[in-house]
């Protein structure tokens, strides 16, 4: 009896200091949110100080890159090695679309049509969901872009790429 | 000037940025420490290790005021000690043939009514010049000329260059902060992009390690499309 006490109050004590279960958030996405080398600063991605603001149990893993669009960052490899190391519990932040909408000719080797962005976005979500990672979807960050009355603009088709985002993250819950 | 703990960022000081924008036969060893003045700085023993590692060719860039001559704190230093105090720091430098660079106290934010940069340091940045002066040290004048980097925004626009949060905004300060003597990421960088400026000025060889423009495809093809 006074074993089985002694016991569960050890149980109960190492269950209270135990520290949370460690996680990694990793972030997808774009030239808004990668990380970038000394020798481009100031040049910075958001990503770059959020990742100062969790404490211990999180480690913040940016892999966005420059330039790609959900179409490349796939067609590159940088996904499937990702999909390959999410735990349970991690986090998928995802943002794209600066480079999705780009339809200028001189950008046709990121532009991605509406239909194939929002498959992508499916395919983040489905395989971060099948490893019980939680995926978060972000709309593109605003470019600095007002019009003659000091109005921030919405660039045209990010407007395309945010409702591309979202019907999706109605459709499913997120 | 001084590397801030994780735990207090935003708030940056200048020699943060500054030490990423010199190549790599240059390393900066910043032993600046918040609340510091010369007076505490040398009785806290941060100094003495400096002296000690200090070598032919290095550079010696001193910038107190802030905390000695606030008359109210214990880190007060009397203006002939600062004045001491900073002589002995430049001339330890120089018996040991290491470049010293005299900076006055960088600006605090503080505007009148009619919208004009108050001088927070008018005493004891005059004390800096005279010692630069007299013994023939490079100055780099950062009360001045960041009082004109203030002017030019103007009252609101400068607050941006602070540690100021709303309450809510920054995990680290969830009460906010009005913080008109401290940086932010972007205060700390406009405050060493001016320092680097001054570098190259008063001493050219260090400016001549300072980071040029990268020409590698990368930089140059871009031109803000990567996004």
């Amino acid at each position: 009896m006074k074993i089985r006490e002694i016991f569960t109050g050890s149980f109960l004590l190492i269950a209270t200091v135990l520290p949370a279960k460690h996680i990694n958030v990793y972030m997808i996405g774009d030239s808004t949110m990668c990380l970038y080398d000394t020798d481009r600063l100031p040049l910075t991605g958001w990503g770059m100080p959020f990742a100062d603001y969790f404490d211990s149990s999180v480690t913040i893993k940016d892999e966005a890159k420059g330039g790609r669009s959900t179409r490349t960052f796939l067609s590159e490899n940088h996904w499937a090695p990702i999909v390959d190391s999410l735990h349970a519990g991690d986090y998928v932040l995802i943002q794209f679309g600066h480079n999705d909408e780009a339809n200028e000719p001189q950008f046709a080797d990121r532009y991605t049509p509406l239909a194939d962005y929002r498959k992508n976005l499916v395919k983040f979500i489905t395989e971060s969901r099948s490893k019980n990672a939680i995926p978060v979807l972000i709309t593109p960050v605003t470019r600095r872009n007002f019009d003659k009355n000091g109005q921030i603009k919405e660039t045209p088709s990010s407007i395309q790429s945010c409702k591309g985002s979202w019907r999706f993250s109605e459709s499913t819950g997120y | 000037m001084s590397v801030k703990a994780i735990s207090a960022y935003p708030e940056t000081g200048w020699g943060m940025p500054f030490s990423n924008f010199f190549d790599g036969s240059v390393k900066i060893d910043n032993r600046a420490k918040n609340g510091r003045s010369t007076k505490t700085f040398i009785a806290e023993g941060l100094w003495q290790p400096v002296a000690n590692n200090m070598k032919k060719g290095d550079y010696l860039i001193i910038q107190f005021g802030h905390n000695d001559e606030i008359n109210t704190k214990a880190s007060y230093t009397t203006e002939s000690d600062f004045r001491n105090n900073l002589t002995r720091f430049a001339t330890e430098a120089k018996s040991k043939d290491v470049k010293p660079v005299l900076i006055t106290p960088v600006t605090r934010r503080k505007f009148d009514t009619s919208g004009k940069v108050v001088d927070t340091h008018i005493v004891y940045a005059q004390i800096v010049r005279d010692v630069a002066a007299k013994n023939n040290i490079p100055l780099i004048d950062l009360d001045s000329i960041s009082m004109k980097y203030l002017q030019k925004l103007g009252p609101e626009q400068s607050k941006l260059l602070f540690n100021r949060l709303l309450p809510g905004e920054n995990p680290n300060y969830p009460q906010g902060k009005e913080d008109d003597t401290h940086f932010s990421e972007l205060g700390a960088r406009k405050i060493a992009e001016l320092v680097l400026a001054q570098i190259r000025i008063v001493q050219p060889d260090l400016g001549a390690r300072i980071v040029k423009e990268k020409t590698s495809p990368l930089n140059n093809g871009m031109n803000g499309n990567e996004n």
